[in-house]
Parts: structure tokens; sequence; C-alpha cells
């Protein structure tokens, strides 16, 4: 039996496809879900408006939760309030800072 | 470069007389106009649409890397917020065409945009000053539809109009950057400037679909926009140390479906495979 809460938690096993460090929920782009049933509905919105991974997240979010046993899922689009880096969790936000240094280009000095 | 302005005569009449009380529908060879609350939103998608395709043709030829990857995004951007406003115009529309139907699936003379973002790209100076003459417009337009009476419209505005700030920042200091720079590109982004600015003046045209939409809540004062525009413009061209153009006629004609030669061209590249291909997925 799906639940909100279980919702979230598959959510948040689901990668942002372009920095795979950070979920869609740590991302700050999941606005609202809906349980009805094993009818998920949930709402997305974008980073920036033309964000070619959004495809990408909305089938990555519905095969997650076809997986955690939802009959049917609904992705939708909300474009208001737009996203801020602001949504971006604390934790999150310390995975990005390895991540970015991780991937930094090497210093002239080493 | 010179653009040649389509200018047939005029059976299929013009729409662009503010205070008309109804829309003189198209002849049978014109185009067919559509709701006012349609061709509102027609116009701000395509006109993103089709600059964000002409950003796209620097992808790979940009002068440095960087900025071939800022022009690709800024177009990425812009191709973004036409899905947005398409998307919203078919909903509106009420006929089952999706933002990919009225992109790819549109003649040239179902097209709304404004002539100066089908002009060809020209070289590195004539795209940045083009970039910053609309950027400057689309700034200020989304900041007073962002607070306009129609809640999607509204939404739509803000969203596009967080991105298109960078934008202006970005074509700006390009613009000061190389009027304020060697001969060679003051003297070229002088020239683009002279051959841009007849093109400015449709941006800010107020016509009977601008009175239609007051009844979905999108009242713009367009007189107080080019105000505003201009002295943003002035002020950067100032620096810049470029010289506008005195006393240019303006040309006019995109937003009834009466575009340059150049249209055609480039919708032919950008609808070649969903025409090629009707309704693929992969």
């Amino acid at each position: 039996m799906l639940t909100r809460e279980s919702v979230y938690d598959t959510l948040a096993t689901v990668m942002d496809p372009e920095v795979p460090v950070i979920s869609v929920v740590d991302l700050g782009i999941i606005r609202d879900v809906g349980v009805a049933d094993d009818h998920v509905t949930v709402t997305v919105t974008p980073t920036y408006s033309g964000c070619p991974a959004m495809r990408e997240i909305e089938d990555d979010i519905r095969t997650a939760l076809l997986d955690a046993g939802a009959r049917e899922v609904t992705v939708q689009m909300t474009f208001a309030p737009a996203w801020t880096t602001d949504w971006i969790g604390a934790e999150a936000r310390e995975k990005l800072h390895t991540a970015s240094r991780r991937r930094a280009v090497p210093s002239r000095a080493a | 470069m010179s653009a040649h302005v389509s200018d047939d005569d005029d059976t299929d009449g013009p729409i662009a007389t503010a205070g008309a009380a109804t829309l003189r529908v198209a002849g049978t060879r014109g185009p067919a106009f559509a709701a006012p609350l349609v061709e509102y939103l027609l116009r701000l998608g395509d006109d993103r649409l089709v600059l964000g395709h002409r950003l796209s043709e620097w992808c790979g030829h940009g002068p440095i890397l960087e900025e071939d990857i800022a022009l690709s995004n800024i177009a990425l951007d812009l191709v973004g917020h036409a899905s947005m406003f398409l998307g919203l115009a078919g909903e509106v529309e009420g006929q089952g065409r999706d933002a990919d139907a009225l992109a790819y699936l549109r003649e040239g003379v179902q097209y709304r945009n404004a002539l100066l973002v089908e002009l060809p790209r020209g070289d590195f100076g004539f795209t940045m000053v083009r970039q910053f003459l609309f950027d400057a417009h689309s700034v200020l337009l989304l900041d007073a539809l962002s607070g306009c009476g129609h809640p999607g419209v509204a939404a739509l505005a803000a969203k596009s109009l967080k991105e298109d700030k960078y934008h202006l920042r970005h074509s700006s200091e390009w613009v000061v950057r190389l009027g304020d720079g060697t001969t060679e590109s003051h003297a070229r982004v002088q020239q683009s400037v002279d051959e841009l600015w007849r093109y400015t003046g449709e941006l800010f045209e107020h016509d009977i679909i601008d009175d239609a939409v007051a009844a979905d809540g999108i009242v713009i004062d367009r007189a107080a926009l080019f105000s505003r525009w201009e002295s943003m413009v002035r002020d950067v061209m100032q620096r810049a140390t470029l010289t506008i153009p005195e006393g240019a006629v303006m040309a006019s004609g995109g937003r009834r479906g009466r575009h340059t030669e150049y249209l055609g061209h480039l919708l032919t590249v950008m609808q070649s495979v969903a025409r090629a291909h009707p309704g693929a997925s992969w």
C-alpha cells in the first residue's frame, strides 16, 4: 500500500541524470505528491525551462514508482513558483560541493 | 546583408489597427487568425522559437568554447520558453495541437514572430547586437507579463524572466566589449546596429490583439515599455561608443504572417525531421 511518505522514499532514490549524486527530492524539483489508491501523481518543476533532462527524469520517476507498486503514475509539470537554488537541501549542497571538487580541473600548481 | 521584406498587395488586410472593433479576417489566400489569446501566445512563443533556432546555429561554430556553450545554452532556454508558450497556446486553442504540432507543422505565414529574430545570424557581432536588442525588450515585457491578470501567462513569464535576465547581461556585455573594442569590432557592430535598428519597432507595435487580450487580464503599456527599452539601449550603446541611427523607417509584418524570405529557409531545416517522420517516437 503506497503512502505519500513511501512515494517520497522512492523518489529519494531517483537521481538527477546530470548530477547523479543527488536525488530529485534533494534537488527540490518535486513540488507535490498525491496518492489515490495505487494511482500516484507527482508534480515536478524544471530547474530551468530548456532542461533537456526533464523527459528522462519523468521516465525515471515513472519507472521507480511502478517498480514500487504503483499501478498508474502521472507526472505533471508546474512552472510556478519558479525553481530556485534555495530549494536544494543542505545535505544535497554538501554532496554537490564534493562532486564538483572531484570533477575539478587540476590546478596549475599541481 | 539586406533583408527582403515581403510586401505583397494588401488583400488580406492589415490587422495592426489599434482600436478597431473586430479582427479583419484574412482573404482566401491569406493567413487565418486564431482567437486573440492564442495569437498573443503564438507571438511570444514564435519569437523565442525562431531566435532560439538562430542561436543554435552557432553550436560548434562559436569564437571560443565558452561562448559556444553559452550561446547553445541560451538557445536551449529560448526553445524551452517557446515550448511553454506554444504549449499554452495549444491548450487555449483546444484543438488538440501541442507545442510540437505548433512548432513543426505550421507554415511560414502561420508564424507570428517579429522579423528581427528570423534574420540570418550574420557574424558574431550581428548575433550579439540582435540578441541584446531582443533581450532588453524581452526582460521588460516578461517582467510586465509576470504581474498580469492571467495566471497561466504570468507563471510562464516569471519562469522565463529569471533566465532572460542572464541573457541580457551576457548580450549587453558583449555589445559593450565589441563596440568599445578594436577598430574592426567597432565597425562591424556599428554596421549591425545600422542594419538591425529598423526591425526594432515591430517589438513595440500595439494592435487589436493587444487590445483584445485585455479581456484575458493582459494589459501591457507598450509605449511605456518602449521608453524604458530605449533608455536601456541608449545607455549600453553609449558605453559601447555606438551610434543609434536616426529616422529609420521601421519594418513590420511578422505578427501578421508576412515574413522575410529567410523564415522559409529556417523552417525548412527546423521542421525537416518532424515532417519526414510524422508522429515518430523513439
